[in-house]
């Protein structure tokens, strides 16, 4: 039975903890992966013993967020994009990630950052970069229309898609196409015609001296055809009549359960409307509707846990948020480059396929040696201590060592073989070594690479 | 013989010998007091004569004539002292990092095992270096037998012998207790009793310990112990030479037989192969004609309060230097650097005589192909800038072999000019037109031809555009080239082209290139009033006989650094994954260690037939003082 069998109404109630379905670390677990980036031991224990709801709420809404630890990261965030350097920009939101004190917010900014896709490769610069991250942070929980008009104004993703010129004599059809195409309403729900009327509505878009500006003589000022409405639209205008279409909320509710719920199989059209029509209803806000989708029975079932394959940053960032331990982000984002997911650096303007395509055997060797260099790299930061300190901490054996990392890394339950191997390695040699070991071990397990 | 010589001193042997030293002289040193009272024999056997007679030599008169590598350290109780005194200790002790380091796994298992020594013989082990080796540290390399050898002179060679056999008794007790066998093997040369330990071998010579790890060569350290006849390294001109050539009261000094490295082919690959990179050969293509014909080079170092020291020295004749690489001394050997303009912040400078036309001619015989052909292409381009005039012959000809290079920091608050988030030092070309009336109309020119390829180049890329500017200065013309503002916006926390301002200076005969108008215009004003105190020598006492001198003021490297403060904390936080606390700590203790600082200083200079190279480091007056 997969979820598209689930009664749609039953998916997106409520979740109520049952005895086949507790409310427990290992739900917890899931939660912060899901929405955020894993969370430490100690963080678990705190969310076990809260009402599931509760936890959904503060996690989502970020009710946590540390305003000063937030002011010091975007102060961060100024210093390094004046290096003039995207690939250290990368540096920094990895390291915002990881210190983050709203991870959900992390995660959907990463979320934005994939929908629209915008490549520092093409820019080359980062403070443009920086500005276009720091407009998805602010309205990844708010009204999807604000974020499309605020991208379509957006410097960066002008340049990127060749738009930084859109002359009513020839208009630029490259953002149009997009905007239908992979931001708002996906293929086959829009025609040739609305693209090109569209392009028209742009006209008059433009980025000069790394700003946007609206060139008012070059703006088509003529009557447009969209999607059968005729009127002398603008861009902004444009966005809300996309937005008014059917398929617009089905397009974005659909993303986002591939983002939260499950990879694959894709979603049938009933079992997403309730999404659909939740945004709808409440103008194409986000936060809410993650909020639903994360506090949904859907969520915590099996159906989803461990459905999804994890992107090469949620890999490396669960690890070290779990352990409770930091790195040298500049590598990481690095190694995230090589394993396919560099930040700031999405492969095309479709950006991340995500799901089975983060693994070949390539990456899969990628990625096992990224979990050995990450506990190797941290040296003595785990928790402000040693590796060996932290497991042994909550661990006093190679058993309970194996299970107490396992809860804390994996979202499937261990297979008994690889639990023994596992147990085996955490027993061997020195203790420092062998949890580094334990912890490399993990990273080769096929749960490891589930989330 | 180069096999040989690679042997002595490749990486595992030298690291056995260190082993060694550091054992035995520590071992020896810390068991010595408990011995104190032993009364011995001096020497072993028939070995009391060769005892006898080794107490009254010097290390030199002890070492081979074939000894290739040479150093000593006279006076080791003396560095101890230093050290343990000096007034930056306390300054290092209260580091954080310091503090961390000594908390370490490692360094608290090194000190347990060097207070179990300690308490072993009732001696602080500092106490027990004066005392026992307060007659010198020596270490030969022998290139004909292949060993190293370390002699270290006690002052009491009773003591020597008793901690001797301390040691000896400590190893066996060991080796006994583990159920080994006895791990020294007692061997016997011309009376003299020697020990096998492993790989290495000890034996004492009336005050000296001998340590080396080839029997062949301990037996030429007896042999001349015992026979005045057998050549020594004292009785070799070169040596004795060398010895002469090294100031008064080093704190260690060390000599090399270059010659006979040289002929065992072991700078074959550093003197014969040519480099494919033009600065690599300004830099050190002088000292490589000297490597290959001086027959041998010294060493000094001079630890005090104040500043370290460390003097490189070699016999030097300019009929060494072929003709290629005459722009590096001049001819006859007689090229002086030129006195330094010093702006104000000046962070680093740098005064050297090169014949830029001369190194470009001679190129074609001093670079490999690979370095020929980026010339040529790199000429065919910069003539393009300069009329189609040829690059090497009519411009870099057409200046004197003088050259300065200034690094300075900016004052923005003067530039009126944006503000960068990133702080970058100026940086200045210093040259001397021979014929300033033909010149200066054509390199203003390329000046402006240059700054109009930038502006295509930067228009393209969304730079602004650089605005070209004239003033009279005293008696000088600056030609500047501004980069334009589009509003206030630009004028804080700026991108990094804030840092530049091209511009092109003349004042008299000197043409200086900057990278900002500010220390283009500082260097006019230097080289109009020589007499200001903003030109000075570079505190050199014989000007002539500087060839190249380089210059950093710890201070401004300081300021510079802080102004970048927020920079550096945000590379240290990604790089180390710190959280921004503990990034600025590191930071700080950084700029710190800079702080105690006074200024660096690196001097190439050919007083009469030598070459000589000196680095010194001088501490701030805050830090030399307890």
């Amino acid at each position: 039975m997969t979820f598209n069998e689930l009664d749609p109404a039953r998916a997106w109630s409520a979740f109520e903890p049952t005895a086949t379905t507790p409310w427990d670390r290992a739900a917890a677990a899931h939660l912060f992966r899901r929405i955020g980036f894993g969370a430490d031991s100690g963080q678990l224990d705190d969310a076990a013993a809260q009402k599931p709801a509760d936890v959904v709420r503060r996690l989502v809404r970020g009710e946590n967020a540390d305003e000063a630890a937030t002011k010091e990261l975007d102060t961060l965030g100024d210093t390094v994009a004046a290096s003039g350097n995207p690939e250290a920009l990368a540096a920094w939101w990895l390291h915002r990630m990881i210190h983050t004190t709203d991870a959900a917010l992390e995660k959907l900014t990463l979320f934005w950052h994939g929908h629209f896709a915008t490549s520092g490769a093409k820019v080359r610069d980062s403070r443009l970069m920086l500005a276009q991250n720091r407009m998805f942070r602010q309205h990844a929980r708010g009204r999807f229309a604000e974020m499309v008009q605020a991208v379509s104004r957006d410097p960066a993703m002008l340049l990127y898609l060749d738009s930084a010129t859109n002359r009513k004599v020839h208009p630029n059809e490259n953002y149009a196409r997009e905007v239908m195409e992979l931001f708002c309403l996906g293929l086959d729900n829009y025609t040739e015609r609305d693209i090109q009327e569209t392009a028209r509505a742009f006209t008059g878009w433009e980025v000069r001296s790394g700003r946007f500006r609206f060139n008012s003589f070059q703006h088509d000022t003529g009557e447009k055809t969209l999607f059968g409405q005729r009127g002398n639209y603008d861009g902004d205008a444009a966005i809300a009549i996309i937005l008014d279409q059917p398929a617009a909320a089905r397009f974005i509710a659909g993303k986002l359960f591939r983002y939260y719920i499950a990879d694959e199989p894709a979603p049938r059209a009933e079992l997403i409307e309730p999404i659909a029509e939740m945004l709808r209803e409440n103008g194409f806000e986000i936060g809410p509707v993650v909020e639903r989708m994360a506090g949904s029975e859907l969520f915590f079932s099996p159906h989803a846990r461990g459905r999804k394959i994890r992107s090469p940053v949620e890999l490396a960032i669960d690890l070290l948020k779990g352990l409770e331990t930091t790195t040298n982000t500049k590598r990481l984002a690095e190694d995230l480059l090589q394993l396919g997911q560099g930040v700031f650096f999405p492969p095309n303007v479709k950006g991340w396929d995500g799901g089975r395509s983060w693994l070949n055997s390539s990456t899969l060797l990628g990625r096992a040696n990224l979990a050995r260099r990450l506990v190797e790299d941290s040296k003595d930061r785990f928790a402000d201590g040693s590796l060996a300190a932290l497991v042994e901490k909550h661990a006093n054996s190679p058993e309970k060592a194996v299970d107490w990392l396992a809860g804390i890394l994996l979202a499937k339950p261990l297979a008994d073989e690889s639990r023994k191997t596992l147990v085996e390695v955490a027993a061997r040699g020195d203790r420092s070594d062998a949890y580094k070991n334990l912890v490399a071990a993990v990273g080769t397990l096929p749960e490891f690479q589930l989330g | 013989m180069r096999s040989a010589l690679v042997s002595v001193v490749s990486p595992r042997r030298v690291r056995w010998l260190v082993g060694w030293i550091v054992a035995g002289v520590v071992l020896y040193c810390a068991a010595m007091p408990r011995l104190a009272v032993a009364d011995e024999a001096v020497a072993d056997g028939a070995g009391d004569a060769i005892a006898a007679a080794a107490a009254s030599k010097s290390a030199a008169e002890l070492l081979p004539a074939s000894t290739v590598f040479y150093a000593e350290v006279a006076r080791p109780g003396e560095l101890v002292d230093t050290l343990l005194g000096h007034p930056l200790r306390k300054r290092v002790e209260s580091l954080d990092a310091y503090r961390a380091a000594v908390l370490s796994k490692q360094y608290l298992q090194f000190n347990f095992g060097l207070a179990v020594a300690e308490a072993a013989v009732g001696m602080k082990w500092d106490e027990a270096v004066k005392t026992l080796a307060g007659d010198g540290v020596f270490l030969g390399i022998d290139a004909g037998t292949q060993g190293g050898v370390v002699l270290v002179h006690a002052t009491d060679a009773k003591k020597l012998a008793a901690v001797r056999d301390k040691l000896f008794a400590f190893v066996r007790s060991d080796a006994r207790n583990k159920g080994k066998d006895d791990p020294i093997e007692e061997i016997e040369y011309r009376g003299v009793k020697a020990y096998k330990l492993g790989e290495g071998y000890a034996a004492t010579l009336g005050p000296w310990l001998m340590l080396t790890n080839k029997t062949e060569t301990g037996k030429l350290v007896i042999d001349r112990a015992a026979d005045a006849k057998e050549s020594t390294l004292a009785g070799k001109m070169e040596f004795l030479s060398a010895r002469n050539s090294v100031g008064e009261h080093p704190t260690a000094w060390s000599y090399v037989d270059v010659a006979t490295l040289r002929s065992a082919g072991l700078l074959a690959k550093v003197l014969g192969d040519k480099t494919d990179n033009l600065v690599v050969e300004l830099l050190v293509g002088g000292l490589l004609s000297n490597l290959g014909n001086t027959p041998y080079a010294t060493a000094a170092l001079y630890i005090d309060d104040k500043q370290v020291r460390l003097v490189a020295s070699a016999p030097h004749d300019p009929s060494w230097v072929a003709k290629p690489r005459e722009f590096y001394f001049g001819p006859e050997g007689k090229g002086a650097a030129p006195i330094a303009l010093r702006p104000d912040q000046t962070a680093l400078s740098l005064v050297t005589h090169r014949d830029l036309g001369g190194v470009w001619l001679a190129a074609p015989d001093l670079l490999d192909e690979k370095g020929n052909a980026g010339l040529s292409q790199a000429d065919s381009n910069l003539s393009t800038f300069f009329s189609g005039k040829e690059f090497g012959r009519e411009i870099l000809g057409a200046f004197e072999p003088e050259l300065q290079i200034v690094l300075a920091r900016q004052d923005y608050a003067k530039t009126g000019g944006g503000v960068p988030e990133i702080k970058l030092p100026s940086g200045a070309i210093v040259l001397r037109m021979k014929e300033p009336e033909k010149m200066q109309q054509k390199l203003k020119v390329a000046f402006q031809s240059i700054v109009g390829f930038l502006n295509i180049v930067g228009g393209q890329n969304g730079l602004p555009q650089l605005d070209q500017n004239t003033e009279r200065r005293t008696d000088g013309l600056v030609v500047s080239a501004e980069y334009m503002m589009d509003d206030d916006a630009q004028r804080t926390n700026g991108k990094i082209y804030h840092n530049f301002s091209p511009t092109v200076a003349v004042v008299g005969d000197h043409f200086i290139i900057a990278s900002t108008k500010q220390v283009a215009q500082m260097l006019v004003e230097a080289a109009t009033h020589p007499a200001s105190g903003s030109a000075t020598n570079g505190d050199s006492p014989s000007v002539a006989a500087v060839n190249t001198a380089l210059e950093v003021d710890a201070a401004v490297v300081h300021a510079l650094l802080d102004d970048n403060r927020g920079q550096l904390v945000a590379q240290n936080m990604l790089e180390k994954g710190h959280e921004k606390a503990k990034a600025e700590a590191e930071i700080g203790t950084i700029l710190d260690v800079v702080s105690w600082f006074e200024r660096a200083s690196l001097r190439l200079t050919t007083p009469s037939d030598r070459l000589e190279l000196e680095l010194a480091v001088r501490l701030a007056d805050s830090a030399s003082k307890p």
